[in-house]
């Protein structure tokens, strides 16, 4: 989870556009923003498992996609 | 955006590491091709000579200059932002084979354009990551390229160096200027 850590860095780089400044909000909320700090063992038992689910899904759309590019090959 | 940065880190931070290349805002040209040896980034082309240059536009904007390049040899520079959208390009395709300078400009940067630019780059983001590629027409032709990257070395320049005081004052008070740029967490390194 250090990788919310330097997407934090990166951001301070990356002056928020109008059209995502409530995405941002809402990303503030678990501390990741320009000026954030994230801390995973800070995260309630249930915002963890939201981010864990939130990266199986990831990685199933990525599994599924890598299965359309290897039989249909696009 | 965190992949990207860590392309940046390699290449532009990490000056111990073995893919590092040069400091922001200094153009590191590589004269040669790939080969799986250079890892940092998955699938660079391994029959183009590549000039890498990772800009920094925090204090101010900066000139990028291009001598005149044969017509017959193509080449790009290709702007990538911190989010990883290709911006915009320069080179054959888009600006020509001309020598030419150009504009670099951050976020929100609203100054005057110094004369003689051929165009001005607009990026929304403060880092930004313009690659540069030429072409390379068989093994032979490598001594011809490698003069290309001669002209583009040492013209990488804040543009206040070609500015008069007063306005470099104006370019730097319309520039973004967060906090200092610090080591990313995974770096233990103290250099």
């Amino acid at each position: 989870m250090e990788f919310f850590n330097i997407l934090n860095l990166v951001l301070r780089y990356c002056p928020t556009d109008p059209s995502e400044v409530e995405l941002m909000k809402r990303f503030a909320k678990i501390g990741v923003g320009a000026g954030q700090s994230f801390d995973a063992g800070g995260l309630s038992p249930e915002t963890t498992k939201a981010i864990e689910d939130g990266r199986a899904d990831a990685w199933a759309d990525f599994a599924a996609l890598l299965k359309q590019f290897l039989t249909k090959g696009k | 955006m965190v992949d990207s940065y860590r392309v940046q880190y390699n290449y532009f931070v990490d000056s111990k590491g073995t893919e590092f290349k040069a400091p922001w805002n200094h153009i590191a040209n590589t004269p040669r091709v790939y080969t799986p040896a250079d890892t940092a980034i998955q699938t660079p082309n391994s029959d183009t000579p590549y000039s890498w240059l990772g800009l920094n536009l925090r204090a101010e904007p900066i000139v990028l200059t291009v001598p005149e390049i044969e017509k017959k040899r193509y080449y790009s520079i290709q702007f990538i932002d911190a989010y990883t959208f290709n911006i915009d390009y320069a080179g054959s395709r888009s600006t020509g084979n001309d020598a030419a300078n150009f504009l670099v400009v951050g976020p929100n940067w609203k100054g005057e354009t110094p004369s003689g630019m051929k165009k001005v780059f607009f990026s929304e983001t403060l880092l930004l990551m313009p690659i540069y590629r030429v072409q390379l027409f068989d093994a032979s032709d490598l001594d011809n390229v490698k003069k290309v990257p001669a002209g583009l070395r040492r013209r990488c320049r804040p543009s206040s160096a070609n500015l008069l005081p007063g306005q470099r004052r104006q370019l730097i008070s319309l520039s973004r200027s967060p906090s200092k740029h610090r080591r990313p967490p995974w770096s233990s390194s103290t250099s």
